[in-house]
């Protein structure tokens, strides 16, 4: 401890000589406080320390040659729903290097990304609570002519537990190597097909500790990809193959496993399309095989389906990336019309489409033999999808500018969800499918004063379920899937450029025909009331917030019910249970 | 050129670190390192010598039945399932044992929790993994939602997956046990010693069924008989002075789902010898412990037999 906080005041030290002759420094700081109820209604629980408090603060040194940075973090406990491998006061990141034209250097915590980050990618995503950095070196050479060689070595980062970073039990090792052609002669640079290709290998290697089975303690992953931009179109494509790697994600079979993505883009001004493509199997790539969740992974499967905003759509049926497999598939289209001013108005009117899909791989199993020394499970191939839907989502919206201060975004969503594959709802049975409508509006006031409300409701399918009472009676009744129906209202009033204050509920509307409240709300001792302790139909989750900016500081303060949920990056998910309380936030920059 | 040849040769020598895994058992070990040092009158050898137990032939011919209670002591709704396991257990007193298993589908769920009321942690690690395995949460389809729920052998047929609801368990175990279809036959030895607490077990299984081809996991569970501490009614009330029956303290090698006999290895009629040393922990009193040892298939989860042993 004593050695981190003597490179702590060091860095810091240093970083103050250094800010008055020059160099950058740089970070931001972050602290969240949650203060929590009991709530049965929502089963929202209240943890024994009832206050809760999440730190964080960046700090990044930069002279051009050298770097440094660091980052010290908190979590006296962890607010509710961040992972718990987080714990503790102490410092979580920190790195020392240097860089130059031709080489940069850097020891410490590293992140990085090969291509797409199908064979390798650590990053940090601080909402979601991942943080996979790989602990130990990091050599980027650049050789010239667009030549770039990238070597990465270490440890990753699997949990930050009583202030001390513990790391995975795999060693990690990759290399890539990216050429940009065009770079090659001066007279190629400006030519209108720009090309780069690359190729990517990342090894890991772990103890095989079974008495039971033979593992392979090296296993690697390699492949290649390139790049292509000709006027307005773009097209890229990675395939990356992984050696044999039994684990708990796959239940220990010694297939080996492949992940391949295409991407397509066109763009001019007003219209913009996309196309995608992506072929997974066995591509679960962690530096520690018992790992599970969001731990130690190696790679990053990107996700093949639109980011949503509004919260009925994002957190409570959003798609994971399934990295056991799937083929998946995206297109979207942005449509900007102005020409004809009766139909699509003074400021014209703009059209958003977009359809993704997620399917099984097609497995033959017929190759399999239970009594064979050879393990594999199945046999499959790259975009080899077979006729089970995991996801699909079609939506579009409408956004229009009426006149100065008046707009309006209509949109749509049809979600069906393979809850079996992708557990999202703890109460959810087979497919989900559900409707949800957005009316979004915002109303400009005078130049400071400003407003903006959503409407949101979302309607889901019937199921057959076996209730069974207290008596252990089972009787077969049709109820609504999940949770039931929700609509949720919110309005934000914002006083620029300092204030801003918004309010929502967001209503389960069938709490009495769900699966969830026939099973759960089981306790007669439970009454339904809001937080005012008001008995309105259904189960309601107000929200109150303030906040106020002063340039780089934001204060947050809000109060309410939040119900359970999904939080989602990147095809990357962690739960958010029901919570019931104060949230107090601070963010600065620096 | 040279930068070309540079690259590649970095490529390779990391290619060649890859491993290929053509046969992936090892050869077969059905023994576990034992813990000597439990032994107090010597070591190794000198427990090989006077203590290690030959079984004779297994002349057992009746499937037995385990009942497993999937319950807590929060939830009002247990004792009914609790009572449904003892009078099974009281009427087939040799074929017929219990696990109180406190978990829920989540695992540790709001009925399992201590508080200022309910102190006894009943909980172990190994039954929060059943808890989670068997349950809705992550088992796709699982009727297993909440407590009490539970299994019987954990058999399939009656909800097509291997939980049921206690108001299935007695026709459940009546038809098994007429049934009688016994596929693996177990039998074991103990040695105990007071004076460090050191438990050995010796079992040895046996493989009836020559249609088996699934992979077979034997499991040793340490079983308390009772406890008297608070539970949950029905009526929400509290009984301070509530008897817990066959709560399930956990594996003696630590692993829920049991070590494995690979289906590549099972032979026609063949036995399998597993040992297990384990210290008992000072709050557990030897003589109100008893094991639980079954074998478990690794596809349907079905227990094909268990046999309950004392410790001394």
């Amino acid at each position: 401890m004593k050695t981190t906080y003597a490179l702590l005041a060091s860095v810091l030290t240093f970083g103050a000589w250094a800010q008055q002759n020059g160099p950058a420094i740089n970070g931001n700081i972050e602290t969240t406080f949650q203060y929590l109820n009991e709530d049965p209604v929502i089963e929202a629980t209240q943890p024994p320390q009832k206050g809760l408090l999440n730190s964080y603060m960046n700090v990044f040194y930069n002279d051009g040659k050298f770097k440094a940075g660091l980052r010290m973090e908190s979590y006296l406990p962890r607010i509710q729903g961040y992972p718990s491998t987080f714990d503790g006061t102490g410092l979580g990141m920190r790195y020392i290097g240097y860089q130059n034209d031709f080489v940069d250097v850097t020891l410490g915590s590293i992140y990085e990304q090969f291509g797409n980050g199908l064979a390798f990618r650590t990053y940090e995503n601080r909402a979601l609570g991942y943080d996979n950095f790989l602990d130990g070196a990091r050599v980027i050479i650049k050789p010239g002519r667009g030549l770039k060689i990238k070597g990465v070595y270490g440890y990753q980062r699997q949990a930050f537990l009583e202030g001390q970073i513990v790391h995975g039990k795999g060693l990690v090792r990759g290399l890539d190597a990216e050429w940009n052609i065009n770079s090659f002669k001066e007279s190629w640079k400006n030519k209108k097909l720009n090309v780069t290709i690359g190729a990517s290998f990342v090894s890991k290697y772990q103890k095989d500790d079974r008495e039971d089975l033979i593992l392979p303690e090296n296993v690697g992953a390699y492949g290649g990809r390139i790049a292509m931009r000709y006027k307005k179109f773009t097209l890229n494509g990675e395939y990356i193959f992984k050696g044999q790697d039994p684990s708990f994600d796959n239940s220990d079979i010694y297939n080996t496993g492949h992940a391949a993505v295409i991407n397509f883009g066109y763009s001019q001004k007003g219209l913009g399309i996309m196309l995608a493509a992506k072929s997974v199997d066995n591509m679960s790539f962690r530096s520690d095989r018992d790992e599970k969740l969001q731990n130690v992974l190696i790679n990053y499967l990107p996700a093949m389906n639109k980011v949503h905003s509004y919260n009925l759509v994002a957190s409570l049926y959003p798609w994971a990336t399934q990295p056991v497999g799937e083929i998946a598939y995206q297109g979207e289209i942005v449509y900007t019309a102005k020409k004809n001013k009766k139909v699509f108005g003074k400021y014209g009117t703009t059209f958003n489409a977009n359809v993704s899909t997620a399917y099984r791989p097609n497995r033959d199993v017929s190759v399999y033999n239970p009594l064979d020394s050879n393990g594999i499970a199945y046999k499959t191939g790259v975009f080899d999808m077979s006729d089970s839907l995991y996801w699909r989502d079609v939506n579009f919206s409408i956004y229009r500018k009426l006149n100065k201060a008046l707009n309006l975004r209509v949109s749509y969503f049809n979600i069906t969800m393979n809850n079996n594959v992708n557990k999202v709802a703890a109460y959810g049975k087979g497919y989900i499918n559900v409707n949800v409508a957005v009316l979004e509006v915002g109303y400009k006031i005078n130049k400071k004063h400003s407003l903006r409300g959503e409407f949101q409701t979302l309607f889901i399918n019937k199921v057959e379920e076996h209730v069974v009472d207290s008596y252990g009676d089972t009787t077969l009744q049709s109820v609504l899937n999940d949770r039931g129906n929700w609509i949720t209202g919110l309005i934000e009033y914002n006083v620029s450029p300092h204030w801003f204050f918004s309010v929502m509920d967001q209503i389960n509307l069938e709490n009495k025909a769900s699966v969830y409240s026939v099973n759960h709300i089981v306790d007669p001792s439970v009454k339904n009331v809001d937080i005012f302790g008001a008995n309105l139909p259904g189960v309601h989750h107000f929200y109150f917030s303030v906040g106020y900016i002063r340039e780089s500081t934001r204060i947050t303060i809000g109060y309410g019910r939040q119900r359970a949920g999904l939080f989602c990056v990147g095809g990357i998910c962690r739960t958010v249970p029901a919570s019931n309380g104060l949230t107090l936030s601070f963010t600065q920059s620096f | 050129m040279k930068k070309g040849i540079f690259i590649i040769g970095l490529f390779a020598m990391m290619f060649t670190s890859c491993d290929k895994v053509d046969n992936i058992y090892p050869p077969y070990t059905n023994t576990t390192d034992l813990d000597y040092s439990l032994y107090p009158n010597g070591g190794e050898q000198e427990y090989l010598a006077n203590e290690w137990p030959t079984f004779t032939a297994n002349t057992n011919t009746d499937r037995n039945i385990m009942i497993e209670d999937y319950t807590g002591h929060k939830c009002n709704n247990c004792p009914n399932a609790a009572v449904v396991a003892e009078a099974l257990k009281d009427a087939n007193p040799t074929r017929v044992f219990v696990s109180s298993v406190h978990a829920s589908p989540e695992g540790l769920g709001s009925f399992q929790q201590v508080d200022a009321t309910y102190t006894d942690d009943l909980t172990c690690a190994e039954g929060i993994e059943y808890g989670k395995h068997f349950g809705a949460l992550e088992w796709t389809g699982s009727p297993f939602w909440g407590n009490p729920y539970g299994s019987v052998t954990r058999n399939s047929e009656n909800t097509g997956y291997p939980v049921q609801a206690h108001n299935t368990w007695t026709s459940t175990t009546t038809t098994l046990m007429t049934a009688n279809d016994l596929k693996v036959n177990i039998q074991a030895a103990t040695n105990y010693f007071s004076s460090t607490r050191g438990l050995f077990l010796h079992t040895e299984l046996e493989v009836l069924d020559a249609n088996l081809t699934s992979d077979l996991y034997i499991v040793a569970q340490l079983i308390e008989d009772t406890l008297v501490g608070p539970q949950k009614m029905q009526d929400n009330s509290t009984n301070y002075t509530y008897v817990h029956h066959d709560i399930f303290r956990g594996c003696l090698d630590g692993r829920a789902f049991g070590q494995k006999l690979d289906a590549a290895h099972i032979d026609d009629a063949g036995k399998y010898h597993y040992n297990y040393s384990y210290k008992l922990p000072d709050q557990y009193d030897v003589t109100n412990m008893h094991l639980l040892i079954y074998v478990r298939d690794a596809s349907t989860e079905e227990i094909y037999q268990v046999i309950k042993h004392n410790l001394e």
